[in-house]
């Protein structure tokens, strides 16, 4: 089963994911439901171009890039745990001084 | 204590934030909506509740701190970033009919054009265009600046040595930043000159105050790198709500009414506003957290924020308790006295330049140390061998604030001349200013 997604990369993340702002994506996630945890682990393996460590540390997004889940801080939602619906909005924005 | 399954993990557990209980909770102020936003530990905001304490905190701000009076001219610096847009959009409603309390005062843009210290990134041209159409969408006055127009604020030429027919101001101040051997000096060139340029530029376009966004993230960031660049003498300028007395010399004061808020409130204003941004790519961008100490201090500040919210406030706070080197009112000749860098315009903190146990002495100590060991040869290679070069050098030093001093030595050729034109300048300004008084008392 296909999941369909909007990624949005802003605030100078784009310039990792070859300066493409809006990626509307389709993961293929079998019976299990994604969370924002394996999202990431999906966008470091099929969208994120270059420089792994300016995007993530660890298994989660580097410090000072908020995550919004439809325009709603991701801190209210769960965060990694967060569990990804059909046509969820999910954005990324760097608030670091080089983006 | 110290067992790995220990009793202490039940405790432990109970002690971190059961974050997944949070979803669809509700906003703590009116209790009802469902909170959109997290600020601090514990603050659950809806989009109402938010809206109304971001205004708030702006406005508060700007009322705890009454520099602007009703009437005058104030100028947005604007870069295109979040910050910046966001401080537009909220001048943009403060100033609308239906403001609760309309603010006083006339606004305009400021969006200065770095492009020629970045001649290889492509598609500026178009980020450029961008900027404009959001300038004009904003309905204020708005002006486009170059970065080396602060070349003009002293009447600065330089000479460059790339083999060119024409050596354009753009090229100069490409010259000048890049001629920084660390990214740390760079950097920290830029703000200056920035800073200069945009207190200059705007009292010459008649207004009376600048804007900037800085936000309470950001001077978070400023206040710890600024102490670890030697510049703790500053702080109270560098970091509170007006840099007082700071740019007087050539232009207005530069202020930052957003110091309350922080970047993620400043994102979620912007996401909710559908407030759009322009991002420039500037020197830090792709760059590792080592590159500067103002990246490293970056990385540091966001990755203690990522756990302990609150470590933000505590820092950016503590800036609000320091106290500048005040002038004495109404005693003029204490201004005319007090000696200025050259480069960053605050009061000189290398007063003692004899004695052997300041800052000043330790960098002079360890740069012959350097020497030393390095050989003379090399020294004299750079120089070119010219003895007026060593005049004009200690010239200069003589004239820069122990941090910036710092910097000039971190410099080659092109920006050391620069900042060498600087003191001349200002001793030359120094000298009239003597003569003036003088003058002055005899009549």
């Amino acid at each position: 089963m296909a999941l369909t997604v909007i990624l949005e990369f802003l605030g100078g993340a784009e310039f990792l994911f070859g300066h493409v702002k809006h990626h509307t994506v389709s993961i293929e996630k079998g019976e299990n439901k994604l969370n924002i945890s394996q999202l990431l682990m999906w966008i470091k393996e099929n969208l994120l171009q270059e420089r792994l460590e300016l995007f993530m540390q660890g298994c989660t997004v580097r410090p000072g890039i908020l995550v919004l889940v439809n325009d709603v801080d991701w801190s209210l939602l769960g965060e990694l745990t967060y569990e990804i619906e059909e046509n969820d909005r999910i954005t990324f924005i760097s608030t670091l001084h080089g983006g | 204590m110290c067992q790995v399954h220990g009793e202490d993990d039940i405790i432990l557990d109970s002690l971190v934030p059961s974050i997944s209980s949070g979803a669809g909770r509700k906003c703590v102020k009116c209790n009802e909506n469902v909170a959109i936003i997290m600020i601090g530990t514990n603050g659950t905001f809806c989009e109402l509740c938010f809206e109304k304490h971001f205004t708030h905190k702006f406005r508060a701000s700007m009322g705890r701190n009454p520099v602007v009076r009703n009437g005058e001219k104030v100028a947005i610096a604007f870069s295109g970033g979040s910050n910046s847009a966001a401080l537009i959009n909220l001048v943009k409603e403060g100033l609308s009919n239906n403001a609760a309390r309309k603010l006083k005062f006339k606004a305009g843009i400021i969006f200065v054009d770095e492009s020629s210290i970045y001649p290889h990134i492509d598609g500026m041209n178009n980020k450029l265009e961008e900027v404009r159409d959001l300038m004009i969408d904003s309905g204020f006055p708005y002006h486009v600046i170059k970065l080396e127009e602060v070349l003009n604020v002293d009447d600065i030429n330089i000479e460059i040595t790339s083999g060119m027919a024409t050596t354009s101001k753009s090229m100069m101040i490409h010259e000048i930043i890049h001629s920084s051997l660390t990214l740390t000096a760079k950097q920290e060139l830029l703000y200056r000159l920035r800073c200069r340029l945009l207190s200059y530029k705007a009292t010459q376009l008649g207004y009376n105050h600048v804007f900037l966004g800085e936000t309470s993230t950001r001077l978070a960031v400023n206040i710890l790198s600024n102490v670890a660049l030697g510049r703790g003498f500053h702080l109270a300028q560098d970091t509170g709500f007006t840099d007082g007395e700071r740019h007087q010399k050539i232009g207005c004061d530069l202020l930052r009414p957003l110091r309350d808020v922080t970047t993620k409130e400043v994102v979620m204003y912007n996401t909710l506003h559908k407030v759009k941004t322009v991002f420039f790519p500037n020197m830090a961008t792709k760059q590792s957290n080592m590159s500067s100490i103002q990246n490293l201090t970056e990385s540091f500040v966001f990755g203690l924020v990522a756990g302990f919210p609150s470590t933000e406030t505590t820092v950016y706070r503590t800036s609000n308790k320091i106290k500048g080197v005040k002038f004495v009112e109404g005693n003029a000749k204490t201004i005319s006295t007090t000696k200025f860098c050259s480069l960053c315009l605050g009061v000189m903190d290398t007063h003692s330049s004899n004695s052997k146990a300041s800052a000043k002495a330790d960098l002079y100590y360890s740069e012959t140390l350097c020497k030393g060991l390095l050989g003379s040869s090399v020294e004299s290679s750079v120089d070119g061998g010219k003895n007026s070069s060593t005049e004009l050098r200690s010239k200069t030093e003589g004239s820069l604030c122990y941090s910036c001093l710092a910097t000039q030595k971190e410099t080659q050729s092109s920006a050391k001349d620069y900042l060498a034109k600087l003191a001349i300048k200002s001793v030359q300004d120094g000298d009239e200013k003597e003569i003036c008084e003088k003058l002055n008392d005899v009549l």
